[in-house]
């Protein structure tokens, strides 16, 4: 599934983008059947994203209900300039953040240093001979979940650079500064990884 | 392009190649490369187990059906609240017909629910008390008087309390509609200034009923100008002051007045303060002119507030 799109792939998602702009236009005449609709297209993967960087599952259900409630109040603001799916992930994001300076928590996702790109040299980067799982799982677990969440907008979702940057309401270079800097510090702890396994 | 050059670059490029979002000729630029450099290759495979790590960990298979259940009760109690009304009658019509009359109207028929029955209320209460000293006032002048400083300071507070964080409580709701900022206050002051302008007109034709004042346009000319005025000032005051801040100023205004006009001073003094109070106390083209004004101030600089779609950019 993680394979790249085609042709037909992007056909697909015209079309699907299509009848979900439809379903907005009925959310805006008030039918409950087509949010309802709406939620059964998108929210598995909204869901989805939103776990990736909301650690308490529940946390994560209500923010999603929170991002369907927002979505009914302004589906007529929606003005075609990304796909529904892109809007409604800009939505839950933002739901998030709300929910997260609500409860005073920190929120995970302010950039810190990484929006300069990192020139350290690493030749060696993300090759490794022998993938070991376990070891790939806690290096992708010390990312901090900006890398985390661009790497998931990117590798899971399949979000182009441009669309992430709808997302996030960022650039687009500080998207691809992000994907770069996560290969960094990935490769960094793979390589640590690999040196106290030689060890 | 050399092999160093084009090994760089479509290492930097296997994120996407991953995400499936390069067009197709860079794709076939990228797999060509591929075949030849078992180095980009093994990048590649580290791509995508990552991606397959992030998958596992966060995917869900299905959607929970109990969010949705709780959406939709969400949505049907609101609905049937004042919070989900303001929200939603405003939401439905296309930004192009903002200012339309038939939009312009269902704002103000909303806003006219929204206004809090307190304000309502204690407008009516004290326009009758008003009245009841007026009209049971043995001197005419004085009848006059009394109307002439109440229906201005009830207008005044009306307009004070109307629109801000601390007295609506919907505010916040109704600020995250698509109807713009300075047609919501338009529409609030309409009905506001409206409703005490009915009741000071009501008054006016109970105190000619019983005699008092001469005519009903007479009357009427002793208070629309100074309402008008000191509605706009007030809005404007309450802006920067808040509405206690709005309603100090108000009721100064309005002591200042009526110390004045019970030493039969008005309009005899060379003060300054005497004749500007005089002026703005009747209905002339001045008071017309500088409510204008001050509604052209209220209206300039009211802040644009934040809205779910600020976020929009749009998309290279």
């Amino acid at each position: 599934m993680l394979r790249g799109a085609t042709e037909s792939c992007s056909t697909a998602t015209e079309e699907t983008d299509a009848e979900d702009v439809q379903l907005l236009c009925q959310l805006c005449a008030g039918d409950h059947d087509a949010l309802a609709t709406l939620y059964r297209r998108h929210a598995a993967g909204l869901l989805s994203y939103l776990r990736r960087f909301l650690d308490q599952p529940e946390i994560a259900e209500e923010v999603l209900q929170d991002t369907f409630l927002s979505a009914w109040r302004s589906a007529r603001n929606f003005a075609g300039r990304s796909t529904v799916r892109v809007w409604l992930m800009g939505i839950a994001r933002r739901q998030a953040m709300n929910r997260l300076r609500h409860d005073s928590v920190a929120p995970p996702l302010i950039p810190l240093e990484d929006e300069q790109v990192t020139t350290a040299d690493d030749p060696a980067a993300l090759v490794q001979a022998q993938l070991d799982r376990e070891e790939l799982t806690a290096a992708v677990r010390t990312l901090s979940s900006l890398h985390r969440e661009v790497l998931g907008l990117l590798l899971v979702d399949q979000l182009s650079y441009a669309e992430i940057a709808t997302v996030l309401d960022v650039p687009i270079g500080t998207v691809r500064s992000r994907v770069s800097n996560a290969r960094h510090c990935l490769a960094a702890h793979l390589r640590a990884a690999r040196s106290e396994r030689d060890e | 392009m050399s092999d160093r050059c084009d090994h760089v670059s479509v290492r930097t490029l296997l994120p996407e190649y991953v995400g499936g979002v390069l067009d197709a000729v860079t794709r076939l630029v990228v797999e060509d490369h591929l075949t030849q450099c078992p180095r980009c290759s093994q990048e590649l495979a580290t791509w995508r187990a990552v991606g397959q790590v992030l998958h596992n960990a966060s995917h869900v298979e299905a959607p929970p059906a109990q969010v949705l259940v709780a959406v939709l009760e969400r949505l049907a109690a609101e609905e049937g609240s004042k919070e989900g009304r303001a929200a939603r009658t405003l939401v439905p019509l296309a930004p192009m017909r903002r200012w339309m009359p038939a939009y312009v109207w269902k704002v103000v028929r909303e806003q006219a629910r929204l206004v809090q029955a307190s304000t309502w209320l204690a407008s009516a209460l004290v326009m009758a008390l008003g009245w009841v000293v007026a009209a049971s006032s043995q001197e005419v002048a004085s009848a006059v008087l009394i109307l002439q400083l109440v229906a201005p300071v009830v207008a005044a507070w009306g307009v004070s309390v109307m629109y801000g964080p601390e007295t609506d409580p919907f505010l916040e709701v109704v600020l995250a509609t698509p109807a713009s900022p300075r047609l919501l206050l338009l529409a609030r002051l309409t009905v506001v200034f409206s409703y005490d302008f009915v009741l000071a007109l009501l008054a006016t034709l109970g105190l000619t009923a019983l005699g008092d004042g001469g005519g009903v346009w007479s009357l009427t000319q002793e208070w629309l100008g100074p309402m008008l005025f000191l509605s706009t000032l007030a809005l404007v005051l309450a802006q920067r002051l808040g509405p206690s801040g709005a309603m100090s100023v108000a009721l100064l205004l309005w002591g200042v007045r009526v110390g004045l006009a019970a030493n039969g001073h008005i309009g005899l003094l060379d003060n300054h303060l005497a004749l500007i109070l005089a002026s703005t106390w009747s209905t002339n083209a001045l008071t017309v002119a500088g409510a204008l004004v001050l509604l052209g101030v209220a209206l300039v600089s009211l802040r644009p507030q934040p809205r779910e779609q600020s976020g929009w950019r749009s998309v290279t």
